[in-house]
């Protein structure tokens, strides 16, 4: 990582540090909340809680935007989102819907060319966590083989979500009206 | 001098998976993988199964199957478990192809089967391998993760553009729904954009062929990986090329032989070329048995549509369902090709004409009469000459095949009524020729999609049914009452055999 990014992101974490009444602030204790995080060390919660905000979304909200760069990682906390995939000549598609307190939303930030492959639409009014990608990548620098971990649960995420992809477009799809 | 670069490494290095990995990890896993062959039906990896090992395809071809969330897996003594009930996948066949990558990720269970279509063979590198190197070495596991991360990515994206095409769309709609997936990292300038193009048309799905290959050989990594995909996506499609290729050389070998080649040695060929056509497709046959044992007799069977797809550039369809009874039952029965009543062809039917002249088959005349045969003669002098032709050919020991509705229809809507000219025919020749029934279904859907099937009946022998001297009248109420009725019965159970499990095709009892 540049030096230019790593102060920007460094500057980010510290103003995030400094706001303790703020509504969006996260803690590491509520990262170790959640299964993802599960068996992160301290100094890796700390890190990504520092940079990381609470987003409350009306239903209806977009949460990304398939092909936009894919600047962030969410996680779900509470509502539902769908997971919609343009295609030409058919419009957009009902692919999945993630309702799970701590469902991964937008991998496509843990991969080249980090361009989110779907959109996400809140089915309800939810609150997702945000994390910037250049935190985790701060993160893989220091711990490589944390960064392997993580991307291991990455991958479980994925993979299941295309088995879901099998049964779900297996059964009766209408294109979504957005 | 450097080493010699072993087989494993090789294969490696060229799999797009492995791309951007230094070398030194890959020797570590060339170095250390094992080498395993897999019969043809043979399973390398079973859904639901602990995923042990991760595999690396070597050389042959896999197919690889889901079954849905939820669904019970059958179990099969011989075989193991039943790929009945399984949603279909894909096939694969491009050196270098990962499988297993369950094993790297948790829970560790299967996703897919993967079934060897041919013998295969694979590189087989065991799960606990890479968590140890991934330890040792923390920024091969991270780059690791990545093209893990890389692979599932595309198996999403393809999965979901093939469930969605398969519901909505057709081939070019889904390379074209592949290529947009895939927008944000291929180039604008990309060869591969042609090919939802060339799909378009017959006759340009050859140059599509054509540049996936190139690109999987010359791409960039994100053309090579996706020319790759397409042409596994394709594979379908180039077996129906290979069927429209025999098709258009079988009509080369007939209309452009030279003139000193006898009807009989062209109509023997075409059977021949016919044969290897069907041997690569899905068939069954039934009721060889009913045959006679000697050639001379009358076959009657039902006339089904052809598939567009088989339009030859010159606007000529060569039937499948004649060809197929002619070559694959007549031809294998007797050694010899036998001789077909056809419609003569009408102005502008070159194709046809050509064809059919050069096969010296026997025409028949729906309405349009070439002036060449003579406008003044009358139809029931016409009709004399198909009787006199058609009887001297089955004196001659020649099996003679006529549809006798004249026309062709689907299989759902078949057969449609009969008209009496073969049973005339064999009414009219002694010593008196059987009519040997053979009904047919599916050869108007695509070859690749279907089964086809065949069913021989009992021969009928028309004076034990009419007597000795039969008249017009009666033949026709036995050929509308008796003959219509037996070949409903007949094509129906053409489909439901055709519709039957696999046991069986591709094979005579």
């Amino acid at each position: 990582m540049s030096k230019k990014k790593l102060r920007t992101v460094q500057k980010s974490e510290a103003t995030a540090g400094l706001r303790a009444s703020d509504p969006t602030r996260v803690t590491s204790e509520d990262l170790a909340g959640l299964a993802f995080f599960e068996n992160v060390s301290g100094w890796a919660l700390r890190r990504l809680a520092r940079s990381a905000t609470r987003r409350q979304l009306e239903q209806g909200a977009m949460v990304v935007r398939q092909n936009d760069e894919a600047r962030s990682v969410y996680f779900l906390l509470s509502g539902a989102v769908h997971i919609l995939v343009h295609f030409e000549e058919v419009g957009d598609l009902l692919v999945g819907v993630q309702r799970d307190k701590g469902s991964l939303v937008g991998w496509s930030a843990f991969m080249a060319p980090y361009r989110y492959t779907s959109s996400v639409r809140c089915e309800e009014a939810s609150e997702l966590l945000r994390i910037p990608r250049d935190t985790f990548d701060i993160v893989f620098e220091e711990d490589a083989y944390l960064g392997y971990k993580i991307l291991k649960k990455v991958a479980t995420t994925v993979d299941t979500r295309l088995e879901g992809a099998v049964t779900f477009l297996d059964s009766p799809i209408v294109p979504a009206e957005l | 001098m450097s080493a010699p670069v072993s087989k494993e490494l090789e294969l490696v290095r060229r799999s797009s998976f492995f791309e951007g990995l230094e070398d030194e990890h890959l020797e570590y896993f060339a170095s250390r993988a094992r080498r395993c062959t897999f019969g043809p039906g043979e399973r390398v990896i079973v859904q639901g199964e602990p995923a042990t090992s991760f595999y690396v395809l070597a050389e042959g071809k896999i197919e690889l199957s889901f079954r849905k969330a939820g669904e019970e897996m059958a179990l099969n003594e011989e075989l193991g478990p039943e790929v009945e009930g399984q949603v279909p996948s894909h096939i694969v066949g491009h050196q270098g192809y990962p499988v297993g990558w369950a094993s790297i990720v948790e829970p560790h269970f299967y996703r897919a089967t993967a079934t060897a279509l041919e013998r295969t063979e694979m590189l087989v590198l065991d799960r606990e391998l890479f968590e140890a190197y991934a330890k040792e070495r923390p920024d091969f596991g991270l780059k690791f993760m990545r093209r893990i991360l890389w692979l599932i990515g595309n198996h999403l994206r393809m999965t979901r553009t093939r469930l969605v095409a398969a519901r909505y769309g057709n081939m070019p709609q889904t390379v074209r729904a592949l290529l947009n997936q895939n927008a944000a990292t291929l180039s604008v300038t990309s060869p591969l954009h042609k090919i939802p193009h060339y799909l378009e048309n017959r006759l340009t799905v050859d140059d599509a062929y054509h540049t996936l290959e190139v690109m999987k050989a010359e791409g960039d990594e994100v053309e090579r990986e996706l020319a790759a995909q397409i042409a596994d996506l394709l594979d379908e499609v180039w077996r129906e090329v290979k069927i429209f290729r025999q098709l258009q050389t079988t009509y080369e070998l007939v209309a452009g032989a030279t003139p000193t080649m006898s009807s009989e040695e062209l109509r023997y060929r075409s059977c021949e070329a016919f044969a290897e056509l069907f041997e690569d497709t899905d068939y069954v046959i039934r009721g060889e048995e009913n045959l006679p044992d000697a050639p001379g007799h009358i076959f009657v069977m039902n006339h089904l549509s052809n598939h567009l797809d088989n339009l030859l550039p010159n606007d000529f369809i060569l039937t499948l369902d004649t060809h197929f009874v002619a070559s694959m039952i007549l031809l294998k029965k007797y050694g010899r090709a036998p001789v077909r009543v056809v419609r003569k062809s009408d102005p502008g039917e070159y194709g046809h004409q050509k064809f059919y002249d050069r096969l010296g088959y026997i025409y028949v005349y729906s309405g349009y009469v070439d002036p060449a045969d003579d406008p003044h003669v009358s139809s029931e002098h016409r009709r004399r000459l198909f009787l006199e032709a058609a009887r001297e050919h089955l004196k001659n020991g020649r099996n003679v095949v006529i549809c006798p509705e004249g026309t062709s229809t689907e299989t759902e809507n078949s057969p449609l009524p009969f008209k009496t000219g073969a049973f005339h025919l064999a009414a009219n020749v002694r010593p008196e020729p059987l009519i040997v029934p053979i009904a047919v279904a599916n050869f108007d859907k695509r070859l690749t999609r279907t089964r086809t099937a065949a069913i021989v009946h009992e021969p009928i022998k028309l004076s034990e049914h009419l007597g000795e001297s039969i008249d017009g009248r009666a033949l026709r109420e036995f050929v509308d009452g008796y003959v219509y009725e037996c070949f409903r019965d007949y094509v129906r159970g053409a489909v439901r055999l055709a519709d039957k499990g696999r046991e069986g095709s591709r094979s005579s009892p």
